[in-house]
């Protein structure tokens, strides 16, 4: 009598492990991009529109810091500093353009002087005029003072004195005129407001809700990274199907 | 051949890149000093208009928004007055020079264009039509026509002449 041939060895089954393996590695980024998906959902709502960010990191993260160290104007009637390329006026950022090179009292206001213009600004800081190459000495300027209640401006060809009105510029005897001198701000929390104020108040938080919801803070990678969480979670739902749909062996 | 082909993409994106900023440069015309000086002989005295809260009323009206400035300056003589003013097109500054005589415009000339796209403002073609208009209410009493994908400096343009005339109308010049 012929012995029959044994049982074919039951078929090892994969999908409950695989589904295991698949859930822990994708938990995380589904439960980021869900979670930021809802508040982007809900940004007017949450306001995130609104509320700006201005944490260092953040600012660091989206270039919004300023290079190089901040420098502040001596002898000037208000605070005028100077970073990067932006001019701040009390700590607020100064529509003006070129290097700033004085600030000096103008009636109730102040007029900032920088190599390429002059920005008269009155007592609230609302712009009274802007003074170009038209209006001004030859450009460059490269020195501004106050002597004798007077307002002297230097360009390479000698000190000018500036009218009352800002309309007539008379060269001057240098004499004992000292142009005004930017200084090195070392006062740190005068940095910091400056720092805060170069980046305008910050970004709102639905841009960086935005940015974390798509992975740009992983630079080139982030679509790599998502096409592997993608693939992971098809997977899992494909998995989570054939556990859900399989016959178990017990009940066989 | 596949690097040859990203080679060859590579500097085309590279030209491109030079391109856009090229076109996208300021661009001077005139220098606003040559302007007052082929119109005046030399650079006039600067004269100064205060722009008090009427005056700002009209020029938002004329402009759509409010002028930045408290004053404005202007040069006049020989029965003409020349002003320089500034209007952003769709995101930079348009400098213009404008010549009013008799509550007409006489010239328009853009000195220095800044945007990226529209500098066919800047042509004679589409200038002279500003030549003999009068303000009319808030606007220009003529039809300026436009240029296609120039929009938006045209537009700044017209409101530019209308604030010329209105400008020049209150100094009286």
């Amino acid at each position: 009598m012929a012995e029959s041939p044994p049982p074919p060895a039951p078929k090892k089954r994969r999908s409950r492990p695989w589904h295991r393996v698949l859930g822990v590695l994708t938990v995380l980024p589904l439960a980021w991009v869900t979670v930021t998906g809802v508040a982007l959902n809900h940004t007017v709502d949450w306001r995130l529109d609104r509320i700006q960010i201005d944490h260092p990191w953040v600012l660091r993260a989206y270039g919004m810091t300023p290079s190089g160290t901040p420098s502040v104007l001596r002898g000037a009637p208000r605070e005028v500093a100077a970073w990067d390329g932006q001019v701040f006026l009390d700590g607020e950022p100064a529509e003006t353009s070129g290097a700033l090179v004085g600030a000096v009292p103008d009636g109730d206001g102040v007029a900032i002087v920088t190599t390429s213009e002059v920005v008269r600004l009155d007592a609230a800081g609302a712009v009274v005029e802007t003074l170009d190459s038209i209006s001004l000495p030859e450009l460059p300027l490269t020195g501004a003072t106050i002597a004798n209640d007077s307002v002297f401006l230097r360009n390479a060809s000698g000190w000018y004195k500036v009218s009352a009105d800002w309309l007539g510029f008379t060269p001057a005897d240098a004499g004992d005129l000292t142009a005004q001198k930017l200084s090195p701000l070392e006062d740190k929390p005068t940095a910091d407001r400056l720092r805060k104020s170069w980046a305008r108040g910050g970004l709102p938080a639905s841009r960086v809700v935005l940015d974390l919801h798509a992975g740009r803070f992983l630079g080139p990678l982030a679509a790599y990274f998502y096409d592997f969480v993608a693939v992971c979670t098809l997977w899992l739902c494909g998995t989570g199907l054939v556990l859900f749909f399989r016959k178990p062996r017990r009940n066989r | 051949m596949t690097s040859i082909l990203r080679g060859a993409a590579f500097a085309a994106i590279v030209f491109g890149l030079q391109a856009v900023s090229a076109v996208a440069a300021e661009k001077v015309y005139e220098k606003p000093s040559a302007f007052l000086t082929r119109h005046f002989g030399k650079v006039p005295q600067t004269r100064v208009l205060k722009i008090d809260g009427t005056r700002q009323k009209q020029l938002a009206a004329i402009l759509g928004h409010r002028y930045g400035q408290k004053q404005v300056r202007y040069w006049a003589e020989g029965g003409k007055s020349a002003w320089i003013l500034e209007e952003i097109g769709k995101t930079e500054p348009i400098t213009t020079g404008f010549i009013i005589r008799g509550g007409k415009i006489s010239e328009v000339k853009v000195l220095i264009y800044r945007e990226s796209h529209g500098w066919e403002v800047s042509r004679p073609f589409f200038t002279k039509q500003f030549a003999g208009a009068t303000l009319s209410g808030n606007r220009l009493d003529k039809n300026i026509d436009g240029i296609v994908g120039a929009t938006l400096s045209v537009r700044a343009l017209t409101k530019l002449g209308a604030a010329a005339l209105y400008l020049s109308r209150q100094s009286g010049e």
